[in-house]
């Protein structure tokens, strides 16, 4: 938050007559300036590039992606790519890519509201309660956190045939939570134990019940937290290619895993792989700009506590 | 409006930690009671019992005639201020004073007939639409209080409310408060670790330290009859001059003598006790305002040396050297001795004397919990 300067203003007579002291800025400090900014650009270069290269790759033409000299600008532009990706059923490699967003749709958002739902009360009850397992529930979800899921893939696989969550948006949601559920109740420990005890207390002594204190007093004081977790978990979820590979098939597999369906046989389809993959990242890209405003002020809240 | 009972109130965190020790005391309708005392010495503690945030170990706590002890702190009546404000950091000043009517499902209109005549009380009219982010301590602290009175509960408590705000705002919010608790005749229990604030506002004043209460009275009676060492000590700025010394028998009257200090007591009912005393040690207790400093010698008066000097502008505090003792004396402002300058310390009647190893006032007896 902005603290304002207060004080008497100064008025224009005054400051003319006052020999305002320059500071004296050494080349060494000049030298390091300039320094800190070429390293800052070629980091820049070094992140967008991968990116605005496959945009490119996006809009062109077979012939100009197989040229021996690609350009970065200045090739003849071509929807092409974008016709195969959105064609559905008709297209070429038989890709319903607008329907494998949509898989990834159904999987990322029951995923992050199960994990607020379970995660956020979790959270809530570490970060005020003492008892005496308190430590070993918070190692549980740190554990979880640090399993690879590599090594419970095989027996998980067995399970959900057996079970019938093989190849359902339910079975997807619950298996994200491997993922998602300690980074809520990790993270939104944290922002619970930013609120002063105070408040909660002099809720109840003036009058409010437990659920009116929670969703009128703690939960509007955690909305940041909340979002730049939801927007972490989101992130996870959307990006999770193991669970998806391995746990749905055909039809029902998300976006990041049909993605590769434009390697064919006869190639690689690169031109409409890049639009797939733009899409792709698009959805994530328009949350992460609706919720810049928390995600900001939710992640260097967090940063600032450690 | 109701009275607050302790019976047999203890305190102990985890099984051993006492906090509170057997509290006996009732806080009278539309009563001002402070409670007074160093940090950890148990009075926030008392409070919070009071307000259903903390369990009650052993006893029980009346308000009026209910027993509250299992009762949630949302079905006693009673309202609390906290040094830190508790207001909700979300909701603009209007909203927060309304939250303890909006909980209650009380008609808008009410509120809003309710929230404007509490602001207008704690001076809050023109900044209803903020934040309490834009607010200063002093306006945190109204707005607090006016959440505080806008229910109109059965029992105020106060937790150190203004103990952080600085020195001037402090001065006005204790009028402030004094003046709201007597025209809204509240009972109000404050808990200060401030012994000024607590003799500036309090009806009366319970001393406490490690859990137990040392005293309960008047600020009247806190001043000039302190029950023990403790209490010496607390109530009073400068604070008193404690002397360790005997007993001795001079040509028939009974004197104070320590090394460099001899005063001849002269309190009948002080006498009377001290005579039946076995043991010759005594520690007498001296409150600076009783001890003046002269420039000329007179009949009663003690020889003394000048070692510090702090002008206070209506009166000067004067730190004399006595033989080996070190004593404080208050001059009135035209008196500007030099460092090392040789005065007259003159003493009034006002001696107390406390046991020894008690530490109680010989006038009082000991452990007398009163209340």
């Amino acid at each position: 938050m902005d603290t304002a300067i207060e004080g008497v203003v100064l008025s224009d007579a005054e400051r003319a007559g006052l020999e305002i002291h320059k500071e004296v800025v050494s080349p060494a400090d000049r030298v390091g300036k300039a320094l800190t900014y070429v390293v800052l650009i070629a980091y820049s270069l070094f992140s967008i590039l991968p990116i605005y290269w496959t945009a490119t790759l996006a809009f062109k033409a077979e012939s100009e992606i197989y040229t021996k000299t690609p350009k970065l600008w200045g090739f003849a532009t071509t929807m092409d790519n974008w016709r195969e990706v959105f064609a559905g059923p008709a297209s070429i490699v038989g890709v319903d890519f607008v329907h494998a967003i949509r898989n990834s749709f159904f999987v990322t958002v029951p995923s992050v509201l199960l994990a607020l739902a379970l995660g956020m009360p979790v959270a809530y009850v570490l970060a005020r309660y003492n008892f005496k397992a308190k430590g070993d529930v918070h190692f549980f979800y740190l554990s979880l956190y640090f399993m690879p899921p590599l090594l419970i893939l095989i027996p998980l696989f067995v399970l959900y045939n057996k079970i019938h969550l093989y190849n359902t948006y339910l079975g997807m949601a619950l298996v994200m939570q491997l993922i998602t559920l300690p980074l809520v109740v990790l993270i939104m420990r944290g922002f619970f134990e930013d609120i002063p005890v105070e408040i909660e207390q002099s809720a109840r002594v003036d009058g409010a019940r437990g659920p009116w204190v929670f969703w009128r007093i703690i939960l509007p004081l955690v909305v940041p937290g909340m979002m730049a977790t939801a927007f972490l978990c989101t992130i996870f979820s959307w990006n999770n290619y193991l669970f998806s590979y391995l746990l749905t098939s055909g039809e029902n597999q998300t976006a990041v895993v049909r993605i590769t369906l434009y390697r064919t046989f006869t190639g690689i389809m690169w031109g409409p792989m890049s639009a797939a993959i733009l899409l792709t990242i698009v959805p994530v890209l328009l949350l992460a700009i609706a919720i810049q405003k928390y995600i900001v002020r939710g992640l260097t809240l967090g940063a600032v506590k450690g | 409006m109701s009275s607050i009972t302790f019976q047999k109130i203890w305190k102990i965190y985890n099984k051993k930690v006492l906090a509170v020790r057997d509290l006996n005391l009732v806080c009278q309708d539309h009563e001002f009671l402070a409670l007074l005392g160093p940090s950890g010495c148990g009075k926030t503690t008392s409070l919070r019992m009071v307000a259903g945030l903390e369990g009650i170990t052993a006893g029980e706590i009346k308000i009026g005639d209910k027993v509250v002890n299992d009762l949630r702190p949302r079905e006693r009546d009673i309202a609390m201020v906290y040094e830190s404000y508790g207001l909700y950091p979300h909701l603009s000043v209007y909203d927060n004073i309304a939250f303890p009517l909006r909980v209650r499902h009380i008609a808008d209109e009410e509120i809003k007939r309710r929230v404007g005549r509490v602001s207008e009380i704690v001076d809050l009219q023109d900044i209803l639409g903020r934040f309490p982010s834009e607010l200063g301590d002093g306006q945190k602290q109204r707005v607090s209080i006016a959440r505080a009175i806008v229910r109109e509960p059965a029992v105020f408590l106060f937790d150190e409310p203004i103990s952080h705000l600085d020195e001037t705002l402090r001065r006005r919010m204790r009028k402030e408060i004094k003046h709201l608790q007597s025209t809204l005749g509240t009972t109000m229990i404050y808990v200060t670790h401030d012994q000024i604030e607590a003799m500036a506002m309090a009806d009366r004043i319970v001393v406490m330290d490690q859990g137990v209460v040392q005293q309960v009275g008047t600020p009247e009676d806190l001043f000039d009859s302190p029950a023990n060492l403790f209490c010496a000590g607390f109530i009073g700025e400068p604070p008193m001059n404690i002397v360790t010394g005997k007993l001795v028998r001079e040509a028939e009257r009974l004197m104070f003598q320590s090394n460099g200090l001899k005063l001849s007591v002269t309190n009948p009912a002080q006498i009377q006790i001290l005579e039946t005393m076995r043991n010759p040690d005594i520690v007498l207790g001296i409150r600076p305002s009783h001890v003046a400093p002269k420039v000329e010698a007179t009949a009663t008066s003690v020889p003394a040396e000048v070692y510090g000097f702090e002008p206070h502008g209506d009166y000067n505090i004067v730190t004399c050297k006595v033989g080996a003792e070190v004593l404080l004396a208050v001059s009135g402002s035209d008196f500007f001795p030099d460092l090392g300058q040789p005065i007259h310390l003159e003493f009034s009647s006002n001696l107390h004397f406390f046991d020894v190893n008690t530490k109680w006032n010989v006038l009082k007896g000991q452990g007398a919990n009163h209340g």
